[in-house]
C-alpha cells in the first residue's frame, strides 16, 4: 500500500445477538434488537442498502433464510470495519462457526468427539481424523464474492492453514498406520503426513478457487504454529505445499506463540510477504512485549510484518497515544515503517462489538498519529 | 466428577477440578502478592494459561482455597503445582531476585498444602511438567533441592506424587529420586519404559499411561504389560497409574473411555 501504517483486520468478530438469535429460529429478544439499532445506525448501514436490514429492523425476522442472515451478517461487519476506518477489511467470519470447525466441516474424513478448553473457560469442538483427509468442496467462495461485491476497502480472507487444522484434531487415522510405541518421532511422522495431506487435499484447493473467484490477498492463520518448537519445518512445508501455485498477496497469522522458536525458519515459507503477529497480550506494565521483533528485525528485510497492537483478552481499551508508541517502537526495532501493518493481536471475537469498536478506533487514530509523527 | 472417579473404583477422587481455568489459577487467587498476567500457551498444547506475576512475595489469604474442596466420603486428591514450574514460568515484578520469589512460592504451596491436608485432602500430586521439559543443569539440582525443603514437612501431613508430564523423565530420573515426596509418575507418552533403568524401592513409581494427546484408548493388556515390567525390574514400593497429562485436554466421552482403560489396567494388574 501506499500509504505507511495500514491498518487491517485479523479475522474473526463477536457474532451480533441479532444473527445468534436469528439462526436459531429463535424471536429476537429486546436485546437483540437494541444492539441491531444502535449499530445499524453507528455503522451506517441505510435499510435502503439491503432489503433484508429493513425487515430485520422490523423484527420479521421469521421472513429470512440462515443464508439471509449470514448474507446481512456480513454486510454488517464490513461496514463495520469500514466505519472504524480500516484499509483492509473482511466480513469478520460472520458465516463461519469458527475457525477450527468451519473448514473441518467441510473436509472429509473428520469426526467431531466433543468440546475442549482453549483458554479460560473457553472451549471448541475437537475433531478427530479417523480416515483418509479429503474435501467436500472448496469453502469460503461465495462468503468471499459478497464481501467483493460489497466491500469498499481492500478484502483480505482469511483462511485456516493446515498446520494448525492438524494440530487442532486428533490424529487417529495417520497415527493407526504405525505400529509399535508411539513415541515422539513416531506422532511427528505421522503428523507430518496429516498435515501435508490436509495442505494438498483441503487447503490448497480452496486458496485456488479463492484466487479464481478474485482474492488478491489471503491471509493463512496459523495460531498453531508456536505449539511444537520442533515442528517449525513442518509449518513451511504445509504452509508451502497450500500456497504452491496460489497467485495472491499470501500472509501468515500466528499469535501466542514463543517466536524464537518460529524465527527464522519459518522465513522457508516463501511465498509469505507478511507475518501477522501478537505482541500487545505481552507488552504489559514493566515488560517490553515489543522487544521478540528483534528477531524479524534483521533476517529479511522484505517481509512485512502486522504488529498487533491490541490485546484482545482484555476490555482495557488502548488510547490512540499508545497504539502509536506500540507503532513506532516497531519502527525502531525493523528500521524500516514500510514493512509495517498494524493489526489487533487476533480476531476480536472475544470481545464485545462496544470493546471492538473503541479498540478499533483507537488503533486507526493511533496509526494515524504515528504517520504524523513519522512525517 | 465425583460420582464418576467412584463408579470406576479410584483409589483418589478429585473432582476433575472442573472449576479451575489453569494450573495456577486458584492459588494465584488464593493469594496475596500474584495476580494473573498475560495468555499463554500450555507447552505444546492448543490451552492456554494466565501466566502467574508475583506483585510482592506471596501469602495465602486464608480459606480461599479450603472451600472448594467439599467432603465426599472417599479420599481426596489434589493437584498442586510444582514449586520449580511455578517459579519459573512466573514472570518476576517484584522487586526481589528470582531465588527469593522462588523460595517464598514454595513457602506460599506448603502453606496451601497444610491447610488442604487441614480441609480433608490426602493426596498432592505435584505437578511439575517443567522438571522434564527444561531440565535443570546439574548446578541447579542444589537449587531444586532446596525449593522442595519448605515443602517437604508440609506434604508429609498426606501422601504425596510428583507427577512429570510433557517430555522424557529418564534423564532426569537421578534428581526426580532424591525430591522428597512419596512418589514420582512419568508421562509414558514421551518416556520409553526401557529407558527407566533404576528407581528406589522407597516411592512409588506413577505411569502416566493413558494419554490425553490422543482420542485413541490405550490397551489395558499394554499397560499391564509394562507396569508389570517396571514393576519387576525397578522394584518400587508400589505402582500407580494414571493419565500422562491431565485428561481436560480430552472431551467427555473419550475421556471417560480412557478413564474406564485406567480401572480395566489396574485389575488386571492385580489379577482380577
Amino acid at each position: 500500500m501506499n500509504k505507511l501504517f495500514p491498518t487491517q483486520e485479523v479475522g474473526s468478530l463477536r457474532k451480533p445477538f441479532w444473527l445468534v438469535e436469528g439462526l436459531r429460529g429463535n424471536v429476537l429478544s429486546a436485546e437483540a434488537f437494541a444492539e441491531m439499532r444502535k449499530w445499524a445506525k453507528t455503522v451506517a448501514i441505510p435499510e435502503g442498502q439491503d432489503p433484508r436490514i429493513g425487515k430485520l429492523l422490523d423484527g420479521k425476522v421469521g421472513d429470512l433464510t440462515a443464508q439471509d442472515l449470514r448474507e446481512v451478517g456480513s454486510l454488517f461487519a464490513l461496514r463495520y470495519l469500514e466505519k472504524a476506518g480500516l484499509d483492509l477489511v473482511y466480513d469478520g467470519e460472520m458465516r463461519r462457526v469458527e475457525m477450527y470447525e468451519h473448514p473441518i466441516r467441510n473436509a472429509l474424513g473428520f469426526k467431531f468427539l466433543g468440546h475442549v478448553r482453549s483458554f479460560d473457560n473457553k472451549y471448541y469442538l475437537k475433531a478427530a481424523c479417523v480416515d483418509e483427509v479429503g474435501l467436500k468442496g472448496p469453502y469460503d467462495v461465495d462468503e468471499f464474492k459478497f464481501v467483493r461485491e460489497h466491500a469498499k476497502g481492500i478484502p483480505k480472507v482469511p483462511v485456516t492453514g493446515a498446520y494448525t487444522l492438524a494440530d487442532w484434531s486428533w490424529n487417529e487415522y495417520y497415527l493407526k498406520k504405525l505400529k509399535g510405541w508411539k513415541g515422539p518421532e513416531e506422532r511427528r511422522t505421522a503428523q507430518r503426513e496429516f498435515g501435508v495431506e490436509l495442505a494438498r487435499k483441503v487447503v490448497r484447493p480452496t486458496l485456488l478457487a479463492l484466487v479464481e473467484a478474485g482474492a488478491k490477498v489471503i491471509q493463512i492463520d496459523e495460531p498453531a504454529a508456536g505449539t511444537h518448537p520442533d515442528e517449525t519445518d513442518l509449518v513451511v512445508e504445509t504452509f508451502n505445499e497450500s500456497t504452491y501455485g496460489v497467485d495472491a498477496k499470501l500472509t501468515m497469522h500466528i499469535c501466542f506463540s514463543d517466536y524464537r522458536c518460529l524465527f527464522p525458519r519459518v522465513l522457508d515459507a516463501k511465498r509469505c510477504k507478511q507475518f501477522l503477529l501478537e505482541f500487545a497480550n505481552r507488552d504489559v506494565e514493566g515488560i517490553d512485549g515489543y522487544k521478540d521483533l528483534e528477531y524479524l528485525a534483521d533476517v529479511d528485510n522484505s517481509r512485512e510484518v502486522g504488529v498487533g497492537v491490541l490485546d484482545i483478552h482484555r476490555d482495557t481499551i488502548e488510547t490512540p497515544e499508545k497504539v502509536c508508541e506500540r507503532i513506532l517502537k516497531a519502527t525502531r526495532i525493523l528500521k524500516d515503517p514500510s514493512r509495517i501493518y498494524v493489526n489487533p493481536d487476533c480476531g476480536l471475537r472475544t470481545r464485545s462489538l462496544d470493546v471492538a469498536w473503541q479498540k478499533l478506533n483507537a488503533m486507526v487514530n493511533g496509526a494515524k498519529l504515528a504517520r504524523s509523527r513519522i512525517g | 466428577m465425583f460420582k464418576l472417579e467412584s463408579e470406576k473404583g479410584f483409589s483418589w477422587i478429585t473432582g476433575g477440578h472442573l472449576g479451575w481455568q489453569d494450573l495456577f489459577r486458584p492459588y494465584v487467587e488464593a493469594s496475596e502478592g500474584l495476580v494473573t498476567g498475560p495468555l499463554t500457551r500450555w507447552f505444546t498444547t492448543n490451552t492456554f494459561y494466565r501466566r502467574p506475576v508475583v506483585e510482592k512475595l506471596p501469602a495465602l489469604r486464608p480459606g480461599a482455597l479450603a472451600t472448594s474442596f467439599p467432603k465426599q466420603g472417599r479420599p481426596l486428591a489434589t493437584i498442586v503445582p510444582g514449586p520449580y514450574t511455578f517459579s519459573e514460568l512466573a514472570e518476576n515484578r517484584s522487586s526481589e531476585d528470582h531465588e527469593i520469589v522462588a523460595s517464598a512460592i514454595s513457602t506460599f504451596l506448603a502453606n496451601a498444602v497444610r491447610e488442604l491436608a487441614q480441609a480433608g485432602v490426602g493426596l498432592f500430586i505435584v505437578h511439575e511438567p517443567l522438571l522434564v521439559v527444561r531440565p535443570p543443569d546439574k548446578k541447579r539440582e542444589k537449587e531444586i533441592l532446596g525449593l522442595y525443603k519448605p515443602l517437604e514437612k508440609a506434604l508429609q501431613s498426606g501422601n504425596s506424587l510428583l507427577w512429570t508430564y510433557f517430555g522424557d523423565a529418564a534423564p532426569v530420573m537421578p534428581l526426580l529420586k532424591r525430591l522428597p515426596v512419596g512418589g514420582v509418575g512419568v508421562d509414558l507418552s514421551e518416556t520409553r519404559p526401557s529407558e527407566l533403568t533404576s528407581f528406589v524401592k522407597t516411592k512409588s513409581l506413577g505411569l502416566g499411561c493413558i494419554d490425553a494427546r490422543t482420542s485413541l484408548p490405550e490397551d489395558p493388556r499394554d499397560i499391564a504389560e509394562i507396569a508389570r515390567d517396571l514393576d519387576g525390574r525397578l522394584s518400587p514400593r508400589g505402582i500407580v497409574l494414571g493419565p500422562s497429562v491431565p485428561l481436560d485436554l480430552l472431551p467427555w466421552e473419550p475421556a471417560c473411555v480412557k478413564a474406564d482403560v485406567l480401572s480395566q489396567s489396574a485389575r488386571l494388574i492385580r489379577g482380577e
